[in-house]
C-alpha cells in the first residue's frame, strides 16, 4: 500500500477576483520508505503540495490518502493527531522555539504524546540527539547554534515522535550548499536506517539529485518525463 | 519538561514582553489595595464617628420612632415621642441583668432655638448624661471641655460663630414642651467643638446635659427620648439587639442597631462604597483594554511559534491553554507583588495618625488613621487575576485558532 496517495488533487487560491490554480490535478503515489524530492521553480506549487500532504491545508478537489485513509474529511482534532503521530515537519527557517534549548526543543512534540513514558521520552530524545550529531550541544539555545546545527535540531524534533512520513519544505534554502548537502545526507541516512519516508522540496539541482525519486512540478502539474527519467536512472 | 516549566521559560525568555503585561497587573494590584484600604478606613472611621457621636451601637426608642432619622428630628418642632419612666426602668433592669454593656446613655433629643445677645439659631440639642464618654472619642473640642454638670452646652464652631459666643458665655434656649408650652432655659457654653468626620454631612448638633434637655422638652425625671448602648464588641451587636428585643416584648420599645438608624449618613457611607466600586470597575476596565492590546500584540509577535506548534500537532486548545497558563503565572506573580507593595505602604502609613490637609480632610477628618484589613485586600488578587485571564481569553483563543499554513506562509 502506498503511504501517500494523491488522486486528481487540485488547489485553487482566491486572490481577490482572480483564482490562482496552484495545483492542477496531481496524481502521486509514494511508497513507504521512499526518499523523494519535489523540485520545481518558484511558484510551481511545491509548498502547496507539501502542506496538503501534511494536512495543514485542504485541497479544492481530489483525494489525499495517508496510509490508505483519506484525510479530506478529518476533523481538526484528527488532523492534529495525524500531524503529531504520523507526520513530522521540517521547515525552511528551522522554526525552533528560541527560549528552549536543544533538548527541550526536541522534547516539545512529546509533551502532548501521552503514550510515551518519561523514561522512553528521555531515551528517544537522546537517541535522536546522537543521531543528528548534537550530543555536545544539548543545553544550547538555538541562537548559540549555526544554521546547520539548528536544522539538525529540527530534524531530530521531526523524528522524535517516530513519524512514518517526514515533510520538509526547502529544508536547505537557508543553508550554504555544503551544509545543505550534509542535512540532506543526514536525512537520507536516517531514511535508510529507520525506514522513514522523506518528502522534501528544493530547487537546488545538487540537492534534488540526492533523492531516490524527483517529482518535478511545473505550474501546478507533475512533469512526467522527469520523474520517469529519474526512476530509470535508479 | 513540564507545562509550567515551558511557560516559565517562555516568560523569562521574553521577559520584556512579560514585564509589559506584568507592570499593569502590578499597578492594578498596588492601586486597588491602596484605594480599598483608604475607602475602607474612611468608612470605618465614619461608622465609628456615627456610632460614638450619635447612634450608639444599639438604640432603644419608643415604638414608632425607630424608623426616623436620628440625625435630625425631621423638622418637627414639637416631637412628642419619648420613653416613659416604666419603659426605661424595665429596660434598665434587663440591661443590668442580661447585658454586659460597656456604656449605656439616656438621652433627650429636641429641637430648640439658641439665643445669644446678638443673634439666634435653630438646631437640634442632644441631652446626654454627663457621665457619657463615647461621644468624647469623636467630638474634638477646639475650646473648653466636655459636659460635666447640668445646664451646660457644647456648641459646634458654626453655632458659636453664628451666635458670636465663646466658652463661658450664657445662652438662652427656647423650646416647646411635649404638652405644647413654650419654655426657656439658660445654658452655659462649656465647650466648642464638632465631629469633624461628620462635617461632610452638615452635622450641627449641640450637646447638652440630660436634665436641661429634659426640661426643654417637658419630660419628667426618668423619662428620655431614647437610650443608646455600646456593647464594646461589634460582633455582638446583632445578638444583643435580638436579646433585648425579645426581653422587651410588649413594652412598646423598639430596639434598633446603628445600621438601621443612620439615615443619610448611612447613605453617605453607601456613597463611599459606590465610589469604591466605580473606581474599581473603571480601573479594571482601563487595565483590561490595555491588556487586550498588549496581549494581542504579543501574540502577533509569537504567531510563528504558534504556527510551528500547530504544525507539529498541538491542538488549538492546547496552545490557548499554554498561553493562558503563562499569563496566569505572570499575573499572579506581579499582582502579588503589587498587592504586597500596596499593603506595605498602607501598613507603613497606618502606623501613625496622619494630619490630613484640606480638601481631603473633608472626607477623612483632620487626623486620619489608615486601617489595613486583609479581608478586604485578599479578594483583590482574585479579581485582578480573574479579570486578566478573562480579558486574555479572547485574543488568545483567536490567535490559537489561526490556520497553521497561514502562520507559516507569512514568513516565507
Ligand atoms: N495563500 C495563498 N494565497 C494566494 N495564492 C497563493 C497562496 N499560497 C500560494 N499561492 C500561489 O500558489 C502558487 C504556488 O505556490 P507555492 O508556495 O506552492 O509555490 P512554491 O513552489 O512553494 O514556490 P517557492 O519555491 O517560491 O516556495 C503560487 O502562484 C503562489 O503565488
Ligand atoms: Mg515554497
Amino acid at each position: 500500500m502506498d503511504i501517500v496517495d494523491l488522486q486528481r488533487v487540485t488547489k485553487d487560491y482566491e486572490l481577490g477576483q482572480t483564482k490562482v490554480h496552484a495545483l492542477r490535478g496531481i496524481d502521486l503515489q509514494i511508497k513507504e520508505g521512499e526518499f523523494i524530492s519535489i523540485a520545481g521553480a518558484s511558484g510551481s506549487g511545491k509548498s502547496t503540495l507539501l502542506n496538503l500532504i501534511g494536512g495543514l491545508d485542504s485541497p479544492t478537489s481530489g483525494v489525499i490518502k495517508i496510509n490508505g485513509t483519506s484525510i479530506n474529511n478529518l476533523s481538526e482534532g484528527e488532523l492534529n493527531r495525524l500531524r503529531l503521530q504520523t507526520i513530522g515537519f521540517i521547515f525552511q527557517s528551522f522554526n525552533l522555539i528560541p527560549v528552549l534549548n536543544v533538548y527541550e526543543n526536541i522534547e516539545l512534540p512529546l509533551l502532548i504524546m501521552k503514550a510515551v513514558s518519561p523514561q522512553e521520552r528521555k531515551e528517544r530524545i537522546n537517541h535522536f540527539i546522537a543521531a543528528v550529531g548534537l550530543s555536545g550541544q544539548v543545553k544550547q539555545k538555538p541562537y548559540e547554534l549555526s544554521g546547520g546545527q539548528r536544522q539538525r535540531v529540527a530534524v531530530a524534533r521531526a523524528l522524535v515522535t517516530k513519524p512514518r512520513i517526514v515533510l520538509a519544505d526547502e529544508p536547505t534554502a537557508n543553508l550554504d550548499s555544503k551544509t545543505g548537502l550534509e542535512i540532506i545526507d543526514l536525512m537520507h541516512h536516517i531514511n535508510r536506517l529507520e525506514g522513514t519516508t522523506f518528502i522534501f522540496s528544493t530547487h537546488d539541482a545538487k540537492i534534488m539529485q540526492r533523492a531516490d525519486r524527483v517529482i518535478l512540478l511545473e505550474d501546478g502539474t507533475i512533469k512526467p518525463d522527469n520523474s520517469e527519467r529519474n526512476e530509470e536512472r535508479r | 519538561m513540564r507545562w509550567s516549566a515551558l511557560a516559565w521559560k517562555n516568560l523569562s525568555g521574553g521577559w520584556r514582553r512579560a514585564l509589559s503585561v506584568g507592570s499593569f497587573t502590578f499597578l492594578a494590584g498596588f492601586f486597588m489595595v491602596c484605594f480599598i484600604c483608604f475607602i475602607d478606613s474612611v468608612k470605618t472611621n465614619m461608622e465609628t464617628a456615627v456610632i460614638n457621636a450619635l447612634s450608639g451601637e444599639i438604640r432603644l426608642a419608643p415604638m414608632g420612632a425607630e424608623e426616623e432619622d436620628i440625625f435630625s428630628l425631621s423638622g418637627s418642632w414639637e416631637d412628642t415621642k419619648y420613653l416613659t419612666k416604666e419603659q426605661i426602668n424595665s429596660a434598665e433592669r434587663i440591661l443590668k441583668e442580661k447585658i454586659n454593656s460597656v456604656e449605656t446613655v439616656k438621652r433627650v433629643r429636641h429641637n430648640v432655638l439658641l439665643i445669644s445677645d446678638t443673634s439666634e439659631t435653630g438646631g437640634m440639642i442632644l441631652g446626654i448624661e454627663p457621665h457619657a464618654t463615647a461621644y468624647r472619642k469623636v467630638l474634638s473640642l477646639s475650646a473648653g471641655r466636655y459636659i460635666e454638670n447640668d445646664y451646660e452646652v457644647i456648641l459646634t464652631e458654626t453655632q458659636a460663630e453664628a451666635l458670636e459666643v465663646g466658652v463661658g458665655d450664657v445662652l438662652g434656649v427656647l423650646a416647646q414642651t411635649k404638652a405644647g408650652y413654650n419654655v426657656d432655659n439658660a445654658l452655659t457654653v462649656v465647650g466648642i467643638g464638632s465631629v469633624d468626620l461628620l462635617n461632610l454631612f452638615g452635622y450641627n448638633v449641640a450637646y447638652t446635659d440630660l436634665r436641661s434637655a429634659g426640661e426643654l422638652m417637658g419630660l419628667a425625671e426618668g423619662e428620655a427620648t431614647d437610650v443608646i448602648l455600646y456593647t464594646g464588641d461589634p460582633q455582638q451587636i446583632t445578638e444583643v439587639k435580638t436579646l433585648l428585643a425579645t426581653a422587651l416584648t410588649g413594652q412598646q420599645v423598639a430596639v434598633t442597631t446603628w445600621r438601621q438608624t443612620g439615615g443619610f449618613i448611612m447613605g453617605g457611607l453607601h456613597f463611599l462604597s459606590i465610589l469604591y466600586y466605580s473606581f474599581t470597575v473603571i480601573l479594571l476596565f482601563i487595565i483590561g483594554v490595555l491588556l487586550i492590546n498588549i496581549i494581542s500584540m504579543i501574540l502577533l509577535e509569537r504567531r510563528e511559534e504558534i504556527g510551528t506548534l500547530r504544525a507539529i500537532g498541538f491542538g488549538r486548545w492546547r496552545i490557548a491553554w499554554l498561553f493562558l497558563l503563562e499569563i496566569a503565572l505572570l499575573t499572579a506573580f506581579f499582582c502579588l507583588l503589587g498587592v504586597g507593595a500596596g499593603s506595605g505602604l498602607v501598613l507603613f502609613l497606618g502606623r501613625k495618625t496622619l494630619e490630613v490637609p484640606p480638601p481631603i480632610n473633608y472626607l477623612t477628618g483632620k487626623s486620619f488613621r489608615l486601617i489595613y484589613n486583609p479581608v478586604r485586600v485578599l479578594p483583590v488578587i482574585g479579581i485582578i487575576c480573574g479579570v486578566t485571564l478573562a480579558v486574555a481569553f479572547f485574543p488568545v483563543c483567536r490567535a490559537a485558532k489561526v490556520k497553521p499554513v497561514e502562520l507559516l506562509q507569512e514568513k516565507n
